[in-house]
């Protein structure tokens, strides 16, 4: 039987970068990893807080483990991430010493190796050590992360959603910048080139591409750079930018605002093909490179060829298309980059007499780069940036526009043939008159084609002039939609409560004077029916019009045993819920004397020594511990319940109480001196006067 | 065996090695003997398919070199270059060694090392060239390959520690047939270690023989005449150069020397002796027959 060495050299070069193993994952753990297990252990000690809750008796403290966490999350995070992306770049050239070393060539070459055995040697114990540490972490960041959504505390909820899709999407830029590298380091010859070049390889595809789809945008109306999906779908340059991109969006990365961008399966199965491509390319030229070319830049000159031609388009890709628009620096700029040619040319040839080669690869790579950019601009992206798919190509098209209100947020989604249909032809006739409209999101029309593209189009138009746009509204909304409740808990019957906060209308007076009225208040447990189907009416009625905010209906419901809340905003058209709303009858002051106690303050057992708003006041100048008592609100109710504490003389606690107004937050302060009986004093306060005030 | 049969390896249109043939017999010491950028040690790396040949064949028991790992655990390759174990102590170098060649012997290495005393556990970034480079043989040895390759095999070593090598180099050959083929620039060790030489010029093979043969088919005949002679005077003689100086002419031949003499004693000389010659100046008289003059520096 032929004896194979193939295992005993894969385990020598692991046991021979065990601290570059180490390394590896300790980056690996720091980064995601690290963060949920704080994230999880935090939540932990919140959790029973929530589940009985006792929300206000929350330790001041965890706030400033919260903030410590943010800031893992914002420092240590991004620097372990990116720790871990340098590792997977260098991997390679550590490994490949047989490729860039050349101290080892004749070691190395002599071994009782077959090129395969010592290739796969090297590339899996490579990528051993550039991605199975964040591989292995993966699914317990995963199940950590899905055990912290299971807690059931809604404000943390968006913790899952904000790291599943990044941690999920690490490994596959981890192993696919590993492959990239892997060709890079194939195709090079030196350890300097081999680093240098995978980091502009990595670099110019994004640079090229984010270009190019500015200029296809540029030449199109209705397109936006986020619509064209080549960035997310090349690897490593192009979903390394878009993570990046991501993590600078998102400095605390949790709780994140901007969601990770969608990705569909198309994109996974070319972010597949690209890598499995990249590890083919590398095992052949591997295979036919020229060990004697070991020490040179390149062992392949043309990939040399290759790297200075995408190095010299991502550098016009920087100039000729990213808004340099006045000559002096774009001219400066022009020289710049013909002068960063020439120097990588001259460090390449290391001769001068080759100038002129170089300066006719310049010119050539020039001609083809503007040529294509020319080709471009006349042909308006290849016809894509006005291709609006035929009706058999799509499965659904989803539109969302400014005169829709949607109050669950959910796009109208059209699926039937005549409907499909209907949009198509509306799409081509907003596009007929380009003079009318320009890029924007005044209406989204969004193809989902059956081949699982999508096509995404959005127009606004100049001026004031809406009537195209809102007639087109119209029109997509006279058709069928297969979109549901989408009206959410107005159509359910699981609401709890309803109450009205921050309502306000305008009431023409007997003497002509304009008032105001702005209130709080709960609509009667008896009208919740009534109004719930008088606004329903409204907003169906009224949902293509140029409405003004004047208050917000908040629904209180439960689902699946979780409590939710929802809030329907109240347009000026809404005549008749406001009518309802204005009307004595339908409504109530908002809280029971008992919700007023509950809503109204929460105590704060926080022990604070240092006191920062105390210093000005010689009666808290010594000992200086306070029991804090927070008010949820600035009502008048909170006010007058405040004046009547501090002047409560008949108590032991008028000395003891102190009114501490920071901006627009009132603090009660009760001097401590032991927590409990400061528990017992608050208690007897509110008891002396709550009934008083409400 | 080793066997090269029409090799040629051409750098970027610059031929290293062209058309060569060459047969390397089991058990022989070989010494690889030619000028700078001969082709010595692109002809190693061809021997231990380090290098692929763009035409021929290389192979070793008749199995191909290039690319098999059959044929490359019979060998083991000592290049010039020691940088590639700066980073190991020569018992992580041992244990390399060991994972790779089954045959490894702890106690031949053990032998050597008490003998040569070089620190165990000491980074060899640490040592001079010349202790890097016992370091490696004595790895190399204690492999117990079937064939052992050195470039430039004594460069960097003291005159006790070339001894100490060779003596390794000889009881490991005559305990196992280890065949041993070195490059050197060292003639006098050449001479003293192998017993099969040949020599490489602008990437052919010029001679490769038997070193006693060769020894004995060169020869330095020292003569005086009462005039200048030259070449066209001894047509009978295969002459690689004649050299008239202070009345004495000195004859560097090819062929047999009981032959060459008596036509020189025919040519009436006043005195006539035939002296031996040393590998190093039969280095010199090839390579000035090549065209390959020392003197051209005086000029």
């Amino acid at each position: 039987m032929k004896k194979s060495y193939f295992g005993r050299y894969f385990l020598y070069n692991l046991k021979g970068h065990i601290g570059f193993i180490a390394a590896s994952f300790i980056l690996a753990l720091g980064g995601i990893p690290a963060l949920t297990i704080m994230l999880r252990a935090y939540l932990g000690v919140l959790e029973p807080y929530y589940s009985t809750d006792t929300i206000g008796q929350i330790p001041i403290h965890l706030d400033d483990v919260m903030y410590l966490i943010s800031g893992y999350a914002a420092f240590v995070v991004p620097i372990c991430l990116a720790g871990s992306l340098v590792l997977a770049v260098v991997s390679p050239v550590i490994f490949f010493k047989f490729y860039n070393n050349r101290a080892c060539v004749d070691t190395l070459g002599s071994l009782p190796l077959t090129y395969k055995e010592r290739f796969f040697g090297d590339f899996l114990s490579g990528i051993i050590t550039a991605a199975a540490p964040i591989l292995l972490l993966t699914p317990v960041s995963y199940i950590l992360l899905s055990d912290i959504n299971r807690l059931n505390i809604e404000e943390v909820q968006t913790v899952f959603n904000s790291l599943s899709t990044p941690l999920l999407i690490l490994p596959i830029i981890i192993i696919s910048t590993y492959a990239f590298s892997t060709l890079i380091v194939s195709c090079c010859g030196s350890i300097g080139s081999s680093i240098f070049y995978s980091f502009l390889g990595i670099a110019v595809v994004p640079v090229i591409l984010s270009s190019y789809t500015a200029l296809v945008c540029s030449c199109g109306i209705g397109l936006s750079a986020e619509d064209i999906p080549l960035l997310g779908a090349v690897a490593p340059g192009g979903i390394s930018y878009e993570f990046i991109q991501w993590l600078m969006n998102n400095p605390g990365m949790f709780m994140s605002e901007h969601g990770y961008p969608e990705k569909s399966a198309v994109s996974y199965i070319i972010i597949a093909v690209f890598t499995a491509a990249y590890v083919i390319g590398a095992y052949f030229i591997g295979k036919h490179r020229r060990t004697d070319r070991v020490g040179r830049d390149f062992t392949y000159n043309s990939a040399y060829s290759v790297m200075s031609m995408a190095l010299l388009i991502a550098m016009y890709g920087i100039l000729f298309l990213g808004g340099t628009t006045t000559y002096v620096p774009f001219f400066f700029c022009l020289i710049v980059v013909i002068a960063a040619f020439l120097a990588i040319e001259f460090s390449h040839t290391k001769s001068v007499k080759k100038l002129p080669r170089s300066l006719i690869k310049l010119a050539a790579i020039s001609a083809v780069c503007f040529g294509f950019y020319a080709v471009t601009i006349v042909t308006k992206g290849f016809g894509y940036s006005d291709n609006i798919p035929e009706p058999s190509e799509i499965s659904s098209v989803e539109v969302s526009s400014y005169y829709i209100y949607s109050p669950d947020d959910k796009p109208m989604v059209y699926d039937t043939e005549e409907s499909i249909k209907g949009i198509v032809s509306v799409h081509k006739d907003i596009i007929s008159d380009k003079s009318k409209i320009r890029t924007g999101n005044e209406i989204v029309i969004s193809y989902k084609l059956k081949n699982g593209l999508s096509l995404n189009r959005g127009y606004t138009t100049f001026g004031e002039d809406y009537e195209m746009i809102k007639n087109a509204t119209a029109e997509i909304l006279s058709y069928p939609t297969s979109t549901k409740g989408l009206y959410g808990i107005l159509e359910s019957n699981d609401y709890s409560k309803i109450s009205v906060s921050g309502f306000y209308y305008m009431e023409e007076t007997v003497d002509e004077a304009t008032r105001y009225h702005h209130t709080n208040f709960v609509v009667k447990p008896s009208k919740i029916d009534e109004f719930k189907k008088i606004l329903l009416d409204d907003i169906k009625e009224n949902y293509i019009q140029y409405s003004q905010t004047v208050g917000a209906a908040e629904f209180y419901y439960t689902k699946d045993g979780k409590e939710y809340h929802k809030i329907f905003n109240i347009l000026d058209t809404y005549e008749n819920t406001i009518e309802f709303l204005k009307d004595a009858e339908n409504v109530s002051d908002p809280l029971s004397p008992e919700e007023n106690v509950n809503k109204l303050y929460y105590v704060q057992l926080y022990l604070d020594n240092n006191d920062p708003y105390g210093d000005n006041n010689d009666t808290y100048s010594g000992e200086r511990e306070y029991i804090l008592v927070y008010f949820n609100s600035d009502s008048d109710t909170a006010k007058e319940l405040i004046s009547l504490c501090v002047s409560d003389t008949s108590d032991e606690l008028s000395e003891n109480i102190k009114v501490v107004k920071i901006d627009n937050y009132t603090e009660l302060r009760i001097r401590k001196s032991d927590e409990s009986r400061a528990a017992e004093l608050i208690l007897q306060i509110f008891k002396n006067q709550i009934e008083n005030v409400l | 065996m080793i066997k090269l049969e029409n090799v040629t390896k051409k750098f970027d249109g610059f031929v290293a090695l062209d058309n060569v043939s060459l047969e390397i017999p089991k058990g022989s010491a070989y010494g690889l003997l030619g000028s700078n950028g001969a082709g010595k040690s692109t002809m190693l790396r061809l021997l231990t398919g380090v290098y692929k040949a763009d035409g021929g064949v290389v192979s070793i028991d008749g199995i191909p070199v290039y690319d098999n790992a059959a044929a490359k655990e019979k060998l083991i390759f000592i290049s010039d270059e020691t940088a590639q174990y700066s980073q190991m102590t020569l018992n992580r170098m041992r244990k390399f060694y060991k994972t790779f060649y089954p045959n490894f012997s702890d106690e031949i290495f053990t032998r050597l090392h008490g003998f040569l005393k070089l620190p165990l556990n000491k980074k060899t970034s640490s040592f001079s060239k010349g202790m890097k480079r016992q370091a490696a043989v004595i790895c190399a040895i204690a492999a117990r390959p079937e064939y052992l390759f050195l470039d430039e095999a004594f460069d960097g070593l003291d005159p006790t520690m070339r001894i100490a090598v060779k003596k390794m180099m000889i009881d490991a050959m005559s305990n196992s047939e280890m065949t041993v083929v070195i490059s050197s620039h060292n003639l006098k060790e050449v001479e003293e270690f192998c017993d099969t030489v040949g020599m490489l010029h602008q990437g052919k093979i010029i001679f490769t023989r038997d070193l006693s043969e060769l020894k004995g088919n060169i020869h330095k005949i020292q003569a005086s005449f009462d005039r200048e002679v030259t070449k066209d005077d001894f047509p009978e003689l295969d002459v690689l150069l004649i050299e008239n100086n202070l009345g004495l002419t000195y004859i560097i031949a090819k062929g047999d020397a009981d032959k060459d003499i008596q036509a020189v004693k025919d040519k009436n000389p006043s005195f006539c002796d035939l002296i031996p010659l040393s590998l190093e100046e039969i280095f010199i008289y090839e390579m000035e027959a090549l065209g390959y003059d020392k003197n051209q520096l005086d000029s």
